[in-house]
């Protein structure tokens, strides 16, 4: 009885777990190379998530393929938008602040006024349940718990292995450095927020089929890929993990114990304790 | 400082106060202006979005059926539309744009239930009738203190006596319950009513899970009901969103129990966000459009919906609700002064709705009987399809 | 920067006393050409709000980017309509309560807040703010929860010998002095806490802690201080908030809203002292403006935040600025041509 609860609990968590890492991967990424807190990815999770459903429900096309174009036309949607609302702001934060924000509340509206507010959800990736011993996980979930986990290491192993991801490593670290070494900094910031915004998109299909879909699905995510990447450092990909797994296992067990609003008290104070503990995050650089 | 700071001021408000004090546009005469709360953005803009949508409908019927006659005058409604953009600040600002600029002394709609209470700040003191469609039990949001407001249709209290009724018949090996229920302050006043009638049926509460409004995942919430080995699981109010996730997990995690909603919800949404697997022992408040056993006005809604917006929905005809009541009130009283019409539907014992006959109650329930009571439809979930269950009469003494 | 700006002359003074004299006498009469309660009350809500911004952007200038101003506000106001609702206090007594508890949280979460910079300060400081939200929801006994609260007792009548009662519930107009005169109150002691030794002090931590810590400064007992200046204005303001709607739900403090008053700071500029007057005047009126255009409004507000981003680097506020470095370059250029 109580074992079952436990095992379920554990399911839970690294489910949450999952699913917060990857909304909050092309956050850090973004606050990683760019240097920029993009309020906007929710708005970009919601508008990936809205575009894989058009395809995959009003056009009918495979749900897999509308999956992967949604993450190809968010991508390019990213490339627009570090051309034309990131990059000349760069350096100044109080006015990415605004222009990120201004862009949730544009994204926003156009989709509540071209789709409407109807909600709407994708049909299941994976359909079925997955049952053992008195835990069950549904196929979505697991399939995120995969694609997830997959994505993540997939992030890390870029960074580290690859040319591009080493000339993104160099800017995080010192951009003007990086770019007198002659790595094309604005290359590699089109390349990252592309990168970042296909992630966000995978992220809102996925979370259209496990949630739901609604244009102002993003306002409570977006909190949560903040807790999660402050709480992992500015500046550590692989901290994310920890990060996710932490603000999981706070979701998903807390409300066992207490119950209600108690339960976004009782998690928020443990993220500030935490993050008064060790201000730079858990793997975060120096402040 | 800088003395070109004060000129930006200055210009500023020159601007504003130019565009601001402009007129608005006289209406026309013998016209009468009734307001439309709904949120068309943000919050709630999911469901009153249709319900705006419905009550524009029963505009034009009004109108198309000739209009109000009042002492052998014809007047025309025009229903004056604010959005209250999902916020109490919104509603507030909304209601007092309606009453203080349009001039209106009747406003329809508000229903989510913060909403409800900041918007009747400023209208209960303005004496602005009020012809509201939700209402989740709080004393403090509909009560002897708010004489100017009317409960125009069945809300989560009735809905929960029709459903625990229709348990009892559909599903009598059940011996205990557990409720689900948002944690936003009408817990203790929700569960205390939802107990009384609960053991009053010879059922035993297994127990009652709260969550927080900002819950993304209902798994953990799910697991701890779950464990407490109940036969149904209720939820008490909710919207879409939550209660289809929540069915869903409910379902995935094997529980193979009747589910049920008491508010009023619409469960082709439910079904869509449970998905078709899930969507099974699963009944709620809500009409069927496709069923025959609908009432005449239903199926003209119906039509009426289709033709304007192409498909219809279970929101548009709660939207039609409020207005086809007032209909009915304003030529009973002969008046469009709002004090005279609180009075006249006060004393009311019977008023037609779009849902069927209704009834005039609520005084022992709520304080005040100013809540129409009319047939709970009840609509299943049954393997994936929508399945139209009965009418159910339901009164709030 | 513009040669002459800081040229103290006297006749330069002389004009800024008159307008600012002329701005509030024309403030002052406003309801005479305003007849229209509902654009007294977005006044009103504007005033409100100017009262929070500023305060918002003391705390800027001290190089905190505090993303938990409006739960400041929202503790103000729960505390001054718990107060005067359950105890029966005065709201005259509440008001000045409200701000003095968000100063006190404000203070506490401030010292261990000092530890985070930059960044990390802005984000830790989201959390303290909607850990204060959560925490009125776990008291809902007392606030409401997020159904809200309501009959908090509003303003008193003031009985003036010699005058007529002011009955705060007769109209808006009571209310729109009272905040007239609360807001000229509250940003003057914030203008002369900024140009003040504490304002250098502030400025100079913001433009590098170290420096400012090495000429003496100390740099934590100045973040806190404007911390607790800016909560407990913040507080007042939501205070007063309260008292006025009558009416309190916990999500008109949240996230969102600790973002919008961080929008009026920056769209209006965070240069001047009157940015955050002008940011929250446009970006709260004009929207009301717009009102009739329903679900396509949002696009008027995101709309200005990118005209100003994009062409006014520095904020409204600073677009004066850029109009007069325009001026005089024109002017310069012209200058030479005819001397030839």
């Amino acid at each position: 009885m109580i074992s079952d609860v436990a095992a379920q609990t554990v399911v839970n968590v690294l489910m949450l777990s999952s699913i917060y890492i990857l909304v909050a991967l092309g956050f850090a990424l973004l606050l990683t190379v760019l240097g920029i807190l993009n309020f906007a990815h929710a708005a970009i999770y919601m508008v990936g998530g809205y575009i894989c459903y058009q395809l995959a429900v009003v056009v009918g096309i495979n749900q897999w393929a509308s999956l992967l174009i949604s993450m190809i036309a968010v991508g390019l949607l990213g490339l627009f938008l570090e051309r034309v609302f990131f990059r000349p702001f760069l350096k100044d934060m109080n006015r990415i602040v605004v222009v990120t924000l201004a862009l949730i509340i544009i994204l926003q509206a156009t989709i509540n006024v071209t789709v409407g507010s109807y909600i709407r959800r994708i049909p299941s990736f994976v359909p079925g349940v997955l049952r053992f011993s008195g835990v069950s996980v549904s196929g979505d979930r697991l399939a995120t718990f995969v694609i997830g986990g997959v994505l993540l290491l997939a992030v890390i192993l870029f960074i580290r292995k690859t040319k591009t991801g080493l000339q993104m490593l160099a800017i995080s670290q010192d951009s003007d450095g990086a770019a007198l070494q002659g790595i094309k900094t604005h290359r590699i910031f089109a390349v990252t927020t592309a990168i970042g915004c296909a992630l966000a998109a995978v992220a809102g299909s996925l979370m259209g089929a496990i949630l739901s879909l609604s244009p102002f699905m993003g306002d409570i995510m977006l909190v949560k890929a903040i807790e999660i990447v402050i709480l992992a450092g500015i500046g550590s990909i692989g901290g994310v993990l920890i990060g996710g797994l932490i603000l999981g296992a706070l979701d998903a067990t807390l409300p066992l114990f207490i119950s209600g609003s108690a339960t976004d008290l009782t998690g928020l104070c443990i993220i500030i304790i935490l993050l008064l503990i060790r201000p730079q995050g858990l793997f975060g650089r120096e402040v | 400082m800088k003395p070109r700071g004060i000129f930006a001021i200055v210009v500023c408000l020159f601007g504003a106060l130019a565009l601001l004090t402009q007129p608005c546009l006289a209406g026309e005469p013998k016209t009468l202006k009734v307001g439309g709360l709904f949120c068309l953005t943000g919050f709630g803009s999911s469901a009153e979005t249709y319900i705006a949508q419905g009550a524009k409908l029963s505009e034009e019927w009004i109108n198309e059926k000739g209009g109000l006659t009042i002492k052998g005058e014809k007047y025309k409604v025009e229903l004056v539309m604010e959005d209250m953009k999902g916020t109490a600040d919104g509603a507030v600002a909304a209601a007092t744009k309606l009453v203080y600029d349009h001039k209106v002394k009747i406003v329809i709609g508000t229903v989510v239930p913060f909403m409800v209470q900041a918007a009747g700040s400023v209208l209960e003191p303005a004496k602005v009738l009020r012809l509201v469609l939700y209402n989740c039990g709080m004393p403090s949001e509909y009560g002897p203190q708010t004489p100017y407001m009317f409960l125009t249709y069945d809300s989560t209290i009735e809905g929960m006596r029709a459903a625990l009724d229709y348990l009892k018949e559909a599903y009598p090996k059940v011996k205990n319950v557990a409720y689900i229920i948002p944690d936003d302050g009408s817990v203790p006043y929700l569960d205390k009513l939802f107990r009384e009638k609960a053991t009053s049926m010879g059922y035993e509460v297994a127990t009652v899970g709260k969550w927080a409004m900002t819950t993304q995942d209902f798994s953990p919430i799910i697991t701890k009901v779950l464990a407490s080995k109940p036969e149904a699981i209720a939820f008490a109010n909710g919207w879409p969103q939550a209660t289809g996730s929540m069915l869903k997990i409910i379902r995935d995690m094997g529980f193979k129990g009747p589910v049920f909603g008491c508010n009023y919800d619409d469960a082709y949404q439910i079904m869509e966000i449970a998905g078709k697997e899930a969507s099974t022992d699963f009944f709620i408040h809500q009409i069927d459009l496709d069923s025959p056993d609908m009432t005449p006005m239903i199926k003209e809604i119906k039509k009426r919906a289709e033709a304007k917006y192409g498909k219809a929905y279970g929101m548009h005809i709660w939207g039609f609700n409020p207005l086809y009541e007032l209909k009915q009130v304003i030529e009973a009283a002969q008046s469009t002064d709002s004090t005279v019409l609180k009075d006249t539907w006060g004393k009311m014992k019977t008023i037609d709705t779009v849902y069927g006959p209704g009834r005039m109650g609520g005084l022992k329930t709520y304080g005040i009987n100013h809540t129409v009571c009319a047939p709970c439809p009840i609509v299943a979930l049954m393997a994936g399809k929508v399945k139209w269950v009965k009418w159910v009469d339901v009164y709030s003494p | 920067m513009v040669a002459g700006e800081h040229a103290p002359s006297g006749g330069r003074n002389w004009i800024k006393t008159v307008a600012y004299a002329g701005l509030i006498i024309l403030l002052f009469l406003l309801p005479l050409f305003v007849d229209s309660v509902y654009y007294l009350h977005t006044f009103i809500i504007t005033l409100i709000y100017t009262i929070a911004a500023c305060s918002l952007r003391t705390i800027l200038i001290s190089g905190q980017l505090s993303i938990a101003h409006a739960a400041f506000m929202g503790l103000g106001a729960y505390v001054s309509s718990i107060f005067a609702r359950e105890l029966n206090w005065t709201p005259w007594l509440t008001i000045p309560l409200g701000g003095v508890s968000a100063m006190v949280v404000g203070v506490l979460a401030g010292y261990p807040l000092t530890r985070v910079r930059a960044i990390y300060f802005s984000m830790v400081s989201l959390f303290v703010g909607l850990a204060i939200v959560a925490l009125m929801g776990v008291f809902q006994k007392y606030t409401g929860g997020d159904i809200g609260l309501i009959g908090i007792p509003p303003l008193p009548s003031i009985t003036i010998p010699g005058l007529p009662t002011i009955n705060f519930l007769s109209s808006k107009i009571p209310y729109y002095y009272f905040f007239l005169l609360l807001t000229v109150f509250c940003l003057m002691i914030l203008h002369s806490l900024e140009n003040s030794r504490i304002g250098m002090s502030w400025k100079a931590i913001a433009q590098s802690y170290l420096v400012a810590s090495s000429v003496g400064i100390n740099e934590a007992g100045f973040r806190v201080l404007a911390l607790a200046v800016g909560c407990f204005f913040a507080g007042i303001a939501g205070a007063g908030y309260a008292h006025y709607n009558m009416v309190l739900t916990r999500s008109s403090f949240g996230f969102l809203s600790s973002v919008n008053l961080l929008i009026y700071v920056l769209v209006g500029g965070t240069g001047s002292f009157f940015g955050p007057i002008i940011g929250t005047t446009v970006l709260v009126i004009v929207p009301e403006i717009f009102r009739w255009l329903k679900t396509f409004a949002p696009f008027v507000f995101g709309g200005i935040m990118l005209l100003v981003v994009f062409f006014m680097p520095q904020g409204i506020a600073g677009l004066f600025e850029q109009v007069k470095t325009k001026f005089l370059h024109f002017q310069e250029r012209k200058k030479p041509r005819d001397v030839s």
